[in-house]
């Protein structure tokens, strides 16, 4: 029995290991002197954050990233807010239970099948190469998680509230107002979280239907990793690291917030 | 009724192939408290969703106050909806919700503080105004919704097993607290439950549903000692059920030979004359077991149980098989298993609830 | 059903209409027009009217006749846009390779010069019926499924039989080997990570299954492109992995770990992890806690107890994972790109190749629509297996 107990040990450590270890190991290099991504760091500094948030391409992406992510949270959260309102019944008929379908799909549809169809059919109404298309385009596959996310909470909301809300002299549009919305909430933010993050990852797409002036920071990324390397690769994986764990505690903390005070 | 308040014509309700209500008929009196009761399935609870809208009817009309109501959305019908569950908005606080009903009717800020404030103090809440409905105990907020389903005066209150969630302590004290505020702000109260102390206690009338129909209809005393069928008198207290055939009628009184032979005199004060076989219903707490000799029919029997229930005691007495309960207080000298003893009852505590 | 019925189904449909619309517009539309794109070809037909008209009725086999030139000397003329012009000469040198060099040049003579031009003497290739053959089929219709067979490495020969492409031409059933191959190959080893890591975190609880399940979350949350670049950074040559191993003494020269098949599975297994270990996570936690003492009490042997109740119960989890696992691998794109090497490109990298690389769509479309088709089929057969599982109590 003990070796059982032993050999669950190191092989829960070891899986634990190739899971987190890469995603830690490259954070110190972000702070490397050097131009290269290697141990030992020579000496300590900040220059590749500079780099980062200074250079020109680096700078650009960003402010683009920021845009795009902020266009298709609203847009995604939006769509995919209304659409959730529309599915909220535990016993879909077969014609929405195909709708429910239809808007998880583009989750499961390859990204590079999705970018050469959009790439064709963006060019003929002039979408390529605008930051309007790129929105459409990571709009598409993050509104899917929108709908995951608000669909969890809303099937929870007891209808009985609305009822009350009803019987107490609320209309129907005050009803989604008052008691709806503001009970979905929690689920609309994980959901817009998301799509932001959806959007700021998104490469695919981007490839397909961005032109250089819409080139986000997912995007510098891979052309970084693949034409020159260089340690701001490490210098913006830490900032995503860093803002993915931001991200997590502050959902986290809301959830709970939330749970003590209903 | 000469002038109801709410009536029911011809009224059901399919989900599907299943029909929950089916031809419903009923008049609702102004300030009137009536109890919906039955078991679950009944179609008590679809009754009350129709007359607050949330569920439409398949045929028939509603109406209120001289309104026909059943084609108006929820928000329409200024009736008090009291849920089981409370349903209190999680997201708002004590007062907020209270004001709820007085936001949407487009009161001012004064005004509907001042309602609230006095809405609060009725049901003793004042002081946890501004808690959330998560921090206050079930019957704290049992009385925030009851608060807030009457501060817009509403012309009917409607409560879904109100009480339901509530411990037996706290469910008594609330039951006089609901009679107390209905005859003070003489209220009309539609009042579903399943508990058939709940609705004798409280009511002004009971109706008793069964597989979507109302069974019957009336006074709590009346449906208690004059239940008309076999399951509203099983269904409302404690009753025994006896079999047996009539042999003739002299003026009002009816004789019925039992299954045992024994023949017993029923009085039924009424123009209702049975005939052939019978089932009687005797309440427990009407027979009386002796050895002396006391007027009104007498059935012997033996004592095959005696339960102690504290402030009483129950009798099983049983004859040729068939048992009756007895409900006796504890001046009863002691009687012991397999001893006979003598059943008394008034003929007029006998009731005929069906063939 | 009633009114009240009718209009609560109306407002559902009003509320899903948007997303739906949006989702018709932008997500099927698309998906179409890449479908579309596989079988159409309209170009050539439609930039060479006139040489359209003058090869239908030629007999694919004599010399090309004069009013054949002519014609094709008249359509190049008329074409303004340098753009159509590109599709044009790409459309033709994918039915004969050649064109690239042959069109532009005849193009420019026929701009220059007015009147009639001795196609034959500007470039002797215009005499040879082949080229012919290859504008008489690139004309004749819009509608080919050339790509489609290419995408399996099959074609029409002259006689418009099927034949296999020759070795060297193409290598698309190659790359498809090579992705069903790599996925499998990344489904096992997270299989065979996954599933012990998942009963272990079942058996745990408290904090050790809370430092479990946030090991596994961790990177699902975290952006997939820094995950790959933490790979790309850990396995170079030079990169953390070699350095540590090169300082213990354990090797001389450095593994090649990067741009190889190793680097690429070892990253994708790291990345859809996840995707493995959450499906049976879920499915364990959902058998009751007092089976194994149940099956001990009864008799069986630790590991008997184990083969025959937990690994049975849990393989419903592993299927889900894995085709989840697998589904994702085959379509994956940013992971192979950017670690893997040349012999280790999957078919999304070859899509992109043709849409981005050689402008050819109808490649593109073809090998999406096989790609498309074998991860639809894939998902239809893991719902099919998540309903059955809610159907059940």
């Amino acid at each position: 029995m003990n070796v059982l107990r032993v050999a669950k040990i190191v092989f829960g450590g070891a899986t634990i290991f190739f899971l987190v270890a890469p995603l830690i190991a490259i954070l110190p290099l972000a702070f490397t002197d050097s131009v290269f991504l290697n141990y030992p760091i020579p000496r300590y500094s900040t220059r590749w954050f500079v780099e980062l948030f200074t250079a020109g391409v680096w700078q650009r992406s960003i402010v683009n990233s920021l845009v795009i992510g902020s266009g298709t949270t609203v847009l995604a959260t939006v769509l995919g807010t209304v659409g959730a309102l529309g599915l909220r019944d535990r016993q879909l008929s077969p014609v929405l239970a195909i709708i429910k379908t239809i808007f998880l799909l583009p989750m499961v549809v390859p990204a590079v099948v999705l970018g050469v169809g959009m790439q064709l059919m963006f060019a003929r109404y002039g979408l390529t190469n605008t930051y309007l298309g790129v929105i459409i385009a990571h709009t598409v596959v993050a509104v899917p998680f929108v709908v995951v996310n608000v669909l969890a909470v809303i099937q929870g909301i007891d209808r009985r509230l609305e009822q009350a809300a009803a019987s107490l002299g609320a209309a129907p549009i005050t009803v989604l107002r008052q008691v709806t919305l503001p009970l979905a909430l929690p689920g609309i933010i994980s959901g817009a979280v998301f799509a932001f993050a959806t959007s700021l990852d998104e490469v695919v797409l981007t490839l397909f239907v961005a032109g250089p002036n819409q080139r986000t920071l997912a995007r510098q990324m891979f052309s970084t990793i693949r034409e020159n390397i260089s340690p701001a690769i490490a210098a913006a994986a830490f900032v995503f690291i860093v803002g993915t764990i931001l991200i997590a505690i502050v959902l986290n903390l809301s959830r709970r917030t939330k749970a003590t005070a209903v | 009724m000469s002038n109801p308040f709410i009536r029911l014509e011809e009224v059901s309700k399919s989900f599907g192939a299943l029909t929950v209500v089916e031809g419903l008929n009923l008049e609702i009196g102004k300030g009137e408290f009536i109890s919906l009761l039955g078991p679950s399935g009944s179609g008590k609870t679809t009754i009350l969703m129709m007359l607050a809208g949330f569920e439409n009817p398949s045929h028939g009309t509603i109406w209120a106050g001289g309104r026909r109501i059943d084609c108006l959305p929820p928000h329409k019908r200024n009736m008090g909806v009291v849920f089981q569950n409370y349903a209190l908005f999680p997201h708002m606080s004590v007062s907020e919700n209270v004001a709820f009903p007085l936001k949407m009717r487009g009161f001012s800020r004064t005004e509907m503080n001042g309602r609230v404030g006095k809405a609060l103090d009725m049901v003793q809440l004042g002081a946890l105004a501004d808690r959330r409905p998560s921090q206050l105990s079930g019957g704290q907020q049992q009385r925030v919704a009851l608060a807030r389903a009457l501060i817009f005066e509403p012309e009917v209150v409607l409560m879904d097993e109100p009480l339901g969630a509530l411990d037996k302590q706290l469910r008594e004290q609330m039951q006089l607290d609901i009679r107390e505020l209905h005859r003070r702000l003489e209220l009309t109260i539609v009042f579903v439950t399943h508990d058939q102390s709940e609705a004798l206690t409280m009511s002004d009338r009971i109706a008793i549903f069964n597989g979507g129909k109302i069974e019957q209809i009336g006074t709590p005393t009346n449906i208690y000692d004059h239940p008309s069928t076999q399951f509203v008198a099983e269904f409302i207290g404690e009753t025994n059920l006896v079999r047996g055939s009539v042999q003739g009628t002299e003026g009002l009184t009816t004789r019925v030979q039992l299954q045992s032979g024994q023949e017993v005199l029923v009085e039924l004060g009424s123009n209702r004359l049975p005939k052939g076989n019978v089932c009687l219903s005797i309440r427990p707490e009407r027979i009386k077991v002796g050895r002396g000799k006391i007027s009104g029919n007498i059935i012997t029997a033996v004592i095959s149980d005696v339960v102690y229930h504290g402030d009483h005691l129950r009798l099983i007495a049983k004859t040729d098989g068939q048992s009756i309960v007895v409900k006796t207080d504890r001046s009863q000298p002691a009687l012991s298993i397999g001893e006979e003893v003598q059943l008394f009852f008034l003929p007029t505590d006998c009731w005929v609830v069906g063939p | 059903m009633n009114r009240s019925e009718l209009n609560k189904r109306l407002v559902s449909l009003m509320l899903v209409g948007p997303l739906f619309l949006f989702l018709v517009l932008f997500f099927a539309v698309p998906l179409v027009s890449m479908m579309k794109s596989a079988v159409s070809d309209p170009v050539a037909a439609e930039v060479l009217p006139a040489t359209a008209r003058a090869v239908s009725g030629w007999d694919r086999s004599s010399p090309p006749s004069d009013e054949m030139k002519a014609a094709l000397v008249a359509d190049l003329r008329q074409i303004g846009e340098d753009q159509l012009f590109g599709d044009l000469v790409r459309r033709l040198n994918s039915a004969k390779s050649g064109f690239r060099t042959l069109m532009p040049k005849t193009r420019a003579a026929a701009l220059e010069a007015g009147g009639n031009i001795d196609l034959v003497a500007l470039d002797r290739r215009w005499a040879d019926p082949s080229y012919w053959q290859a504008v008489t089929v690139a004309t004749s219709s819009t509608i080919t499924d050339r790509n489609l067979l290419a995408a399996v490495d099959l074609q029409r020969d002259a006689s418009n039989t099927i034949v296999a492409l020759p070795p060297d031409a193409s290598a698309n059933k190659a790359i498809m080997i090579r992705t069903f191959v790599m996925s499998l190959t990344v489904t096992l080893a997270c299989v065979l990570i996954g599933l012990p890591f998942a009963m272990i975190t079942a058996s745990v609880d408290g904090w050790k299954r809370q430092l479990l399940l946030g090991a596994v979350l961790l990177p699902l949350w975290t952006s997939l492109l820094v995950r790959t670049a933490a790979w790309f950074i850990l396995l170079q040559d030079r990169g953390p992995i070699n350095s540590m191993l090169t300082y213990l003494g354990i090797i001389s020269a450095p593994l090649p770990l990067i741009f190889n098949r190793t680097g690429v599975i070892i990253a994708m297994t790291h990345v859809l992890l996840p995707f493995m270990v959450l499906p049976i996570f879920s499915v364990l936690i959902g058998i009751p806690k007092n089976l194994m003492p149940a099956a001990a009490s009864l008799g069986a042997h630790p590991v008997r107890a184990f083969l025959s109740v937990l690994l049975p119960l849990s393989l419903r989890g592993v299927v889900s994972g894995a085709l989840l696992v697998f589904m994702s691998a085959l379509g994956y794109y940013i992971t192979p790109a950017l670690i893997g090497g040349a012999k280790d490109q999957m078919i999304s990298s070859v899509i992109a190749y043709y849409a981005t690389g050689a402008a050819n769509w109808g490649m593109a479309g073809a090998l999406g629509l096989v790609l498309l088709a074998a991860t639809m089929i894939l998902y239809a057969i893991y719902l099919r297996l998540s309903s059955d599982r809610e159907a059940r109590p």
